[in-house]
């Protein structure tokens, strides 16, 4: 059985959401094909709207299940009760890796992917970034600079909106922002000192995917403003936040143009050697395990890092023996994850008459300071900073001293102010971090399961203690009381940030995608989720999986109407 | 829009006042408490892991650690019975088996300073071994001291509770915009959560 599109879109998360809105907007009849489960807007937000009590254990998840089911999702720290349906159980999700080098994959395996999980935080990439490669030696050229992606950037930063502020530093581009989230007293004092303390750093507010004046593009789809419960990875029925279910989904369903099948997970990419073109994908059933073809012009890999990468490398044949558009060898190698888990806490003395309302869903952002303008480190590169202030609650009580009535009254205060950073640094693109089919093991559709074998490399260790040192010194410096900081990060995948494993490069032979975000071997097919990164930089990157997806929809599209494709 | 209010109108649109699920939800794809039974859950277990007597002595203790005051205290809101279930079904069977022995512990202590079991023992007898207890506890870990593991329990079971974290504390479902920088007498008490 074989079906016809136009346009074969595999995942529906950050990426493939955004491959459907703007294909069906232009008309192109499109499918989407998920291989998890639906999640309906809002119906299937199971966890919405639940108090802790609730609850039965108060919005942990019952401890035996998650050390038997969920040893490695329960280490996110998004996984809880209310959440634990958009994470998958490890153990019906088997993957590898050697005994030395662990890596933790988080992962979801629903319609809407991690845009419903994800921690929204929106940044723009800057030359510094698409330059560095090219400049230190590491990685390979990125075949774009910023001038390529700055309107593609406020092409989604407009539709999804991001909420941010104004700042004119070159290492972090602006953007079209909504306005920006309040900052607490004690992160607007500290911005002040930043300003006079450093000449370099600045502490500005988290930009994220939150809407804070919602336009009408958002409320069109019945996006609302913002209520600040921050409990986002449950979902959002108010559409408050950027999701695939919020935004892109329903944009791309109202054209009419939009077929989604959800259970189904694409087992390979189908090639005509003849044409030197792909033809299709083969899907297997994930409920009925049934085998079916579907066909297409062009096929828009957007998969996830480590579900393309796994697609890409299980659609061997006579023309690509290493796998799919597979010519450089570099599938599968390159990986990168961000450098995290590394900051310091202090305390913030005053401001006792001063508190917030609300939680708010974002935090502060300290940009990139290191190696800016000079090489100045014994490290290339650089790392960036999320935190927030806030007063301590009950939890930070937890061993006071004391019972009775006075003791109980004694919580009704919020404790001291305090103010915390986590370093988020650019890990290098190394070959030797590499994605591998196993060649036994399988999972319970028959597919090869991921070998994931990455560690981190000598400027990733320079780096990661630098990270620790300066984050202590500049919470001393800031005049911050009992610094204690902490580094508990040797495993990679944390961070969420799994990218790298189908590069963009300018050379074929070293890289699997063009400037476009479409294969050197294979023009019709595409990857555009976090695998075609050519270096990871230090912010968070799924903005700039949204607006690669959108300038590569936009050049398949013209390439299409020309026949050239 | 006051926050119970649209604490309701949020229950309405996600189907946690009845409404509908979707196919996906209703078909029982997910395990777990759906938002239906969530919604009217009681914190019960099939277990009986404590016996009448010991549940006695846990809801005194609890009790004395967050007594009622201008607000319910433990017992009202609920923590004998939330710190039952976590001792029947969050704990693994060695942690299960030292606490009872922690929680029988206690009238022991109580009869050897006093010759009565804890529950028999004054007012003034039952306040002063927990004076003693708590400050035998300082510096050291739950894991280690039982009655700092009751008082942990007891706090975490209090407020999380709808009493501990609307009545004693401030909480708000939703919230509504942010305001980063308000004087402390507008929100009044610290927030739950």
């Amino acid at each position: 059985m074989s079906e016809e599109f136009e346009v074969i879109v595999v995942g529906s998360g950050m990426s493939g959401g955004w491959a459907a809105k703007e294909f069906t907007e232009k008309g192109f009849k499109t499918l989407l094909l998920e291989r998890g489960r639906p999640v309906e807007h809002g119906a299937d937000y199971i966890g919405e709207g639940l108090d802790p009590w609730d609850m039965k254990f108060r919005d942990k998840v019952d401890r035996k299940l998650a050390d038997r089911d969920y040893p490695i999702q329960k280490q996110c720290y998004a996984f809880k009760e209310s959440t634990k349906h958009f994470f998958v159980k490890d153990t019906d999700y088997p993957y590898e890796t050697p005994k030395e080098n662990p890596f933790l994959w988080i992962r979801g395996d629903h319609l809407g992917g991690r845009s419903l999980q994800w921690h929204r935080q929106s940044y723009r990439l800057g030359d510094l970034d698409f330059e560095a490669n090219k400049k230190d030696g590491h990685g390979t050229d990125w075949p774009i600079r910023y001038k390529d992606i700055a309107k593609w950037y406020d092409h989604v930063e407009v539709f999804a909106g991001i909420s941010g502020s104004i700042e004119g530093l070159p290492q972090l581009p602006d953007g079209q922002f909504l306005p920006p989230i309040e900052m607490n007293c004690v992160e607007k004092e500290l911005q002040g000192k930043f300003k006079e303390t450093y000449e370099d750093r600045r502490l500005i507010i988290g930009r994220c995917a939150h809407l804070t004046a919602p336009q009408k593009v958002h409320t069109d789809l019945g996006r609302g403003t913002c209520q600040s419960r921050n409990q986002c990875q449950r979902g959002c029925s108010f559409g408050a936040y950027f999701s695939s279910q919020s935004a892109t989904l329903p944009a791309a369903e109202r054209t009419g143009n939009l077929t989604t099948v959800t259970h189904a997970i694409v087992e390979r990419v189908l090639y005509d050697a003849k044409s030197r073109k792909a033809t299709g994908v083969r899907v297997i059933d994930a409920q009925t395990k049934e085998v079916r073809d579907y066909r297409a012009r062009v096929i828009f890999l957007c998969a996830s890092t480590f579900g393309t990468t796994q697609i890409l490398l299980n659609s061997t044949s006579e023309a690509f023996p290493r796998g799919f558009a597979n010519s450089s060898d570099a599938v599968g190698r390159y990986l990168m994850d961000h450098l995290c888990a590394i900051g310091a806490v202090g305390e913030y003395p005053g401001f006792e008459d001063h508190y917030y309302l609300g939680r708010r869903p974002t935090g502060i952002y300290i940009p990139r300071f290191k190696n800016l303008r000079a090489q100045t480190e014994d490290y290339v590169r650089g790392f960036g900073y999320q935190g927030d202030a806030w007063r301590d609650s009950w939890r930070a009580g937890l061993a006071r001293p004391g019972f009775g009535a006075d003791f109980k009254e004694s919580f009704k205060t919020p404790g001291p102010w305090k103010f915390a950073l986590e370093a988020y640094g650019e890990m290098l693109p190394r070959a030797d971090n590499r994605v591998t089919l196993h060649p036994t093991k399988t999972d319970k559709f028959g597919l090869p399961q991921l070998h994931i074998d990455c560690s981190y490399g000598e400027n990733d260790k320079k780096m990661q203690k630098d990270m620790l040192t300066t984050t202590v010194d500049m919470l001393k410096e800031l005049g911050l009381q009992n610094v204690k900081g902490y580094s508990d990060n040797e495993i990679p995948g944390l961070a969420i940030h799994e990218m790298g494993t189908a590069r963009m490069g300018r050379d074929p032979r070293t890289s699997v995608l063009n400037g476009y975000n479409q294969c050197h071997d294979v023009d019709n097919v595409f990857i555009t989720d976090g695998s075609a990164m050519a270096s990871s930089a230090c912010q968070n990157p799924s903005l700039t999986y949204m607006a690669l997806t959108a300038r590569a929809v936009d050049y398949a599209s013209r390439q299409m109407q020309a026949n050239l494709l | 829009m006051k926050s119970l209010d649209r604490r309701d109108v949020l229950k309405r649109m996600t189907g946690l006042m009845g409404g509908g699920l979707s196919a996906s939800v209703a078909s029982g794809i997910l395990s777990g408490v759906g938002p239906a039974q969530a919604a009217a859950f009681a914190l019960q277990t099939d277990k009986h892991t404590l016996k009448a007597a010991d549940m006695a002595v846990l809801a005194e203790l609890a009790d004395r650690i967050i007594p009622d005051t201008d607000t319910p205290g433990a017992r009202a809101a609920g923590v004998p019975a939330y710190i039952h279930l976590m001792v029947s079904e969050w704990y693994y069977d060695d942690e299960r088996v030292r606490f009872i022995a922690g929680l029988k512990s206690i009238d022991q202590l109580s009869r050897d300073h006093t010759g009565k079991a804890f529950l028999q023992a004054s007012e003034e007898d039952r306040h002063d071994l927990m004076v003693r207890m708590d400050r035998a506890a300082a510096g050291k870990s739950p894991a280690d001291n039982f009655f700092l593991e009751i008082k942990q329990l007891t706090l975490i079971g209090y407020f999380t509770s709808q009493i501990g974290a609307e009545e004693e504390l401030r909480y708000e479902a939703v919230p509504g915009p942010y305001e980063g920088c308000v004087p402390l007498s507008k929100i009044g008490r610290a927030w739950a959560t």
